[in-house]
């Protein structure tokens, strides 16, 4: 049966009204913000640092501290965009391109405040999704056997591996992650696989130090190296901030489109809301009535990129919570964070703690109403935080990674893991191979290897059996076209170039023929 | 030859080592047939051969790339600030494990801000304010073995 929203706000709403956890809520909520608009820190980051604290608190505890985070950093980052020009997050890549033309102008404090607002739109309608879709789907998840498994996470795979900005790299990541994954003991056997006889490692690779080193350190030294960036300018006018009434109309087909294009293409597993802010802004670009203005610091702009990307984060959850399949580096961590509370996503999650499920989606829709207040109130302030010296930033929040590593388990083994883990994000950033996709197949590789194995056994070796079966048919098939696509335009244009030489020619000799005659 | 060295052939290079590591380790894993469940050794071999495939891609798409002169995605370089940045994250590692975390943090705070070129007095203050504060949350707040 689907589980009805009157039943979780029953189940949810006294575990979450408590006021430890509505504290968490707000300290995550000002760190997400502070997080979010501090270019060189990212959400991802904090959320990798705040994990471990989260080890000895309830669930609600902990998920009171990072949902909030999470809503907030993927609005913070706007702040670093409209007046840095330098996106906090990924999300808030296109918001520069409105967002910051109009802070220049002089309308900072308006730009901010049509961003808070439009984010908090978008986030609380993907909240309402969330709550309403993820149990449709956790229902139909329980009809999903090995092989539908492994096809959605391979599936997954290769969406963020299409979406790195080098296929080959992507692919790597994904390969080398997937590999990381197999250290340990294997599930069905129990014979110990690379683990260079550390007792340490036979449970196989902690989750937290290697995430943290990766997304925490690994970014750090990355941003050390690059060179670190002074206090930034600010604006010395504020003005009003919050979006007139004549704005508020003319944006409103826009809103509705970003609303759609946002929420839909963040439950594609690993899109989240950067590609969701990126298509809605090129679609406003190409269809939006002020197109021939992009770009130019419209209110229109900002509000596509903003609605759309917070659009995305409810919807990110999804897949995460309901398939164990992140939406983006953000629901990886936080994929982390349930496994650190020995809570598996899935459908019998909905089942065996459905209060853990339904204080996640009032938690998620506090930390929207959260972001909005103390982002409107608190903007100024905000602002400042900019003016931080990175050098001064960047080892307080490397010394934080090194703390965060060790709490999880108090081992210096898992600070050595960290170490590791920090040079090589660090090493994949300078060659340019993104963290994402590496962190993902590191999540994903024990269902792609368990899924895997079953389907073969009980298939007798048959491949063709994962094809047989409509979902991972439709899934695998559609993984293959993404992954060979950009080789078959490449073919695709090479063949009508041809054809159009061939026409060209032959025209020309038909001319020539006729000529002759 | 100076061509060739960009971001895809250092990653195909540096794949095709690691595939070349992982395929000699793996020879001590045991392989089993289907119906023994293909063994512990069948996923990683599996995932290293698509490894080496995809380096071999790597390497051929940037040697391809410096042939046609198109432009990739060239290799950062390494600089010595590259080298001082690993070196400082190993000595603090190493810090820690023989001598607790408070005094190592206040090191490696104070002399990477100094090298990121915070004047000693301010790095002085902020590394004592910061090693009291991680001091009060983790080790009070959260009892953790700061010594």
């Amino acid at each position: 049966m689907i589980v009805g929203l009157g039943e979780m706000l029953e189940l949810g709403l006294p575990l979450v009204l408590d006021g430890s956890v509505l504290l968490l809520a707000v300290i995550g909520t000002i760190t997400g913000l502070f997080v979010g608009a501090m270019p060189g820190l990212s959400s991802v980051m904090a959320m990798a640092i705040l994990i471990p604290l989260t080890y000895r608190l309830t669930p609600q505890q902990a998920f009171g501290l990072l949902l909030p985070a999470y809503a907030a950093g993927t609005f913070g980052g706007a702040i670093g965009a409209l007046l840095l020009n330098i996106p906090g997050t990924g999300a808030a890549i296109m918001t520069t391109y409105d967002g910051h033309p109009m802070a220049k102008r002089g309308d900072a404090g308006y730009a901010i405040g049509l961003s808070c607002v439009y984010s908090f739109v978008g986030g609380i309608i993907s909240a309402i999704f969330l709550a309403v879709f993820a149990p449709v789907v956790a229902y139909w998840a329980i009809r999903l056997g090995t092989r539908e498994y492994f096809a959605v996470a391979v599936f997954g795979l290769g969406v963020i591996s299409y979406l790195s900005p080098s296929l080959i790299k992507g692919l790597i990541g994904g390969a080398v992650g997937l590999l990381l994954a197999t250290v340990g003991m294997d599930a069905i056997t129990g014979v110990s696989r690379f683990t260079f006889g550390y007792a340490e490692l036979a449970g196989g690779l902690e989750f937290v130090p290697v995430m943290i080193g990766i997304f925490g350190l690994g970014e750090i030294m990355y941003n050390i190296d690059k060179g670190t960036r002074e206090g930034a300018y600010l604006p010395q006018r504020f003005g009003r901030m919050l979006p007139r009434l004549s704005d508020v109309k003319r944006c409103l087909p826009t809103t509705i489109r970003s609303l759609v294009v946002g929420t839909f293409i963040g439950v594609i597993p690993a899109s989240g809301p950067t590609i969701g802010a990126v298509a809605s802004y090129g679609l406003e670009k190409r269809i939006g009535k002020r197109r021939a203005e992009m770009g130019t610091g419209v209110p229109e702009g900002i509000v596509a990129a903003e609605t759309a990307n917070n659009a995305g984060t409810g919807s990110a959850i999804v897949p995460m919570i309901t398939l164990g399949i992140p939406g983006d580096a953000v629901t990886a961590v936080l994929l982390g964070a349930l496994m650190l509370h020995n809570l598996r996503p899935g459908p019998a999650l909905f089942a065996q703690r459905l209060d853990v499920v339904a204080s996640i989606f009032i938690l998620f829709f506090l930390g929207n109403v959260l972001f909005v207040i103390f982002g409107l109130l608190g903007a100024r302030v905000f602002v400042r935080v900019l003016k931080t010296p990175q050098r001064v930033l960047l080892p307080i929040v490397a010394a934080l990674c090194f703390i965060g590593a060790y709490a999880t388990r108090r081992s210096v083994f898992d600070i050595h893991i960290l170490v590791i883990f920090g040079i090589v994000g660090f090493l994949i950033r300078k060659i340019g191979v993104a963290p994402a996709p590496l962190i993902l197949g590191f999540i994903l590789g024990p269902i792609v290897e368990s899924n895997l194995r079953r389907g073969l056994i009980t298939t007798d070796g048959s491949i063709a059996a994962f094809f047989a079966r409509p979902v991972s048919a439709f899934l695998l098939l559609l993984t293959l076209v993404l992954l060979f696509s950009p080789g078959l335009i490449r073919l695709a244009r090479a063949g009508f170039a041809e054809v159009q030489r061939r026409r060209t020619r032959g025209h020309r000799s038909i001319h020539n023929e006729s000529g002759r005659e | 030859m100076r061509a060739i060295v960009n971001s895809f052939t250092v990653t195909g290079t540096a794949v095709l080592i690691l595939t070349a590591l992982v395929a000699a380790y793996l020879r001590r894993i045991p392989f089993a047939p289907l119906r023994a469940g293909l063994g512990p050794a069948f996923f990683p071999t599996v995932t290293v051969t698509m490894l080496g495939v995809l380096g071999v891609a790597s390497l051929v798409t940037g040697i391809a790339c410096s042939r046609r002169q198109t432009s990739v995605n060239d290799v950062e370089p390494v600089t010595p600030r590259s080298f001082v940045t690993v070196l400082l994250v190993i000595l603090y590692a190493v810090g820690i494990r023989h001598a607790g975390f408070l005094i190592p943090t206040g090191a490696f705070l104070f002399v990477s801000m100094v090298a990121l070129g915070v004047p000693v007095r301010r790095a002085v203050l902020i590394t004592v304010l910061t090693s009291t504060a991680i001091y009060v949350v983790f080790g009070l707040m959260f009892r953790m073995r700061l010594f």
